[in-house]
């Protein structure tokens, strides 16, 4: 019986630990779309400040910023960067990546500017669908794994 | 290879880096791309021309990555006319110009690009270091394109920040090519983009410098009146200036004014022998009346 209730406790102890991975996997793509709104606001205010080349930019963004991107080092480019994602990101946002990079650094000040307060506002209209479906995806895994993780225990007691 | 051509193979479009490996020029001067046109290239007098082409999209492509992928950053330089790139190495370029009351405000389908590739030669400018280790005043270095003035600059900087004491020196730097690969630990202060003026007035304000270069000066009178008002504090200039001959160089009106005021003391002419040592003739500055050649 003592074992039973043990028995029981782990499953109970991995339903939940699943459930928290996978709570943590749904919210990644969000973190990073998160991450790219503030890395092309602040590639914006580099420019709109200095005119500051991109490589720059890059090298002085905060790793923070970086690393909610899924970006591993420091890219010297935009195409450095996307091809070093991961996880790669949502086919939406990806797309809106591929359109910048095709546009950055091609033109002056004023026209790269309105480029990034296009893709910015492209990328900040994606987040509020993608944060509710986000939420309803942690509930239903929650739900999923913790009463599956109850359902076996009931059975093996 | 030369270590600024084997930079520049590697921002070129594929056909002309290929042929130009393919060559492998002893010192590489200049290397010309036209879309659709005639590519040369200039190495060690001789002139080449390419058999490849390069189209407008792949020029386009090449500049894109001349300018770091940051086409916006080089935007003031783009409208002059170039780009300065690592390595002191100068891209000329032209396209379709759009103008705001007669001023290029953006240069869009560029159509041709000018490569410079300069070269160190060590020991060049002795007479020009000569003649401010005597304190003369602001010594003026002309010759027509080409010759070597940066050059010449650039190893005057190295001489004299450098030596046993070293002469603390402020570089104005608006073209981006003085500072080029210039050692670290020269005893000298860049003003890296600065208009002349507005450099020197902060160098002399700020910088307690011993020596102030620039390079190209001339370009307009209100350049060199802001020059005037900045010199007035007993500090050394010594600049460039594109000219064949004294006559020449004092019939530009900013130039003259330069003189006028006292800014320069001796004015150095270079040439470059076949053997590409450098040949100076120096003509001192006689306020109200100078010297011709």
């Amino acid at each position: 019986m003592q074992i039973r209730i043990v028995g029981c406790l782990l499953i109970l102890a991995a339903g939940t630990v699943t459930a928290l991975i996978l709570r943590r996997e749904a919210t990644a793509r969000l973190t990073q779309l998160d991450g790219f709104i503030s890395l092309l606001r602040y590639i914006r205010a580099c420019i709109a400040s200095y005119n500051t080349p991109i490589d720059r930019i890059l090298a002085s963004c905060d790793a923070e910023i970086l690393k909610k991107c899924g970006v591993k080092g420091v890219p010297k480019d935009i195409d450095t960067l996307r091809a070093s994602l991961d996880p790669r990101p949502e086919a939406e946002v990806a797309s809106t990546l591929s359109s910048f990079a095709s546009e950055f650094g091609t033109g002056f000040r004023d026209e790269q500017l309105r480029s990034l307060d296009y893709h910015i506002s492209r990328l900040e209209s994606l987040r509020a669908p993608m944060a509710d479906s986000t939420e309803k995806r942690k509930r239903l895994v929650t739900a999923l794994c913790l009463s599956g993780a109850a359902a076996i225990a009931i059975f093996l007691i | 290879m030369d270590r600024n051509l084997r930079y520049i193979l590697g921002l070129l479009p594929h056909g002309i880096g290929s042929e130009l490996s393919g060559l492998d020029p002893p010192s590489a001067d200049e290397l010309r791309l036209r879309v659709g046109g005639a590519c040369t290239l200039l190495a060690g007098g001789k002139r080449y021309i390419l058999r490849s082409r390069v189209s407008r999209a792949e020029l386009s492509s090449a500049f894109i990555k001349m300018c770091g992928g940051s086409v916006y950053s080089h935007r003031d330089t783009i409208c002059r006319g170039f780009i300065a790139l690592p390595g002191g190495i100068r891209v000329g370029l032209c396209g379709s110009a759009v103008t705001e009351n007669e001023n290029i405000t953006a240069v869009a389908d560029i159509s041709s690009l000018c490569v410079r590739i300069p070269h160190d030669i060590k020991g060049v400018g002795e007479p020009v270091c000569r003649l401010l280790r005597e304190k003369s005043g602001g010594v003026l270095v002309y010759s027509p394109p080409g010759v070597g003035k940066t050059t010449l600059l650039r190893s005057v900087i190295i001489r004299l920040g450098s030596a046993s004491p070293p002469t603390d020196i402020a570089v104005i730097d608006t073209r981006g090519e003085l500072g080029a690969s210039l050692p670290a630990y020269l005893s000298v202060d860049l003003l890296s983009g600065y208009p002349r003026g507005a450099g020197i007035e902060s160098a002399t304000r700020t910088l307690s410098p011993k020596l102030i270069v620039c390079d190209e000066i001339g370009g307009s009178t209100s350049e060199c009146q802001s020059i005037i008002e900045a010199n007035n504090c007993g500090v050394p200039l010594l600049a460039s200036a594109h000219a064949s001959s004294v006559a020449e160089l004092l019939h530009r009106p900013g130039i003259a004014m330069l003189c006028e005021a006292g800014v320069f003391s001796n004015l150095v002419g270079i040439k470059r022998s076949t053997g590409h040592d450098y040949l100076y003739s120096v003509t001192p500055v006689v306020r109200e009346k100078t010297l011709c050649k």
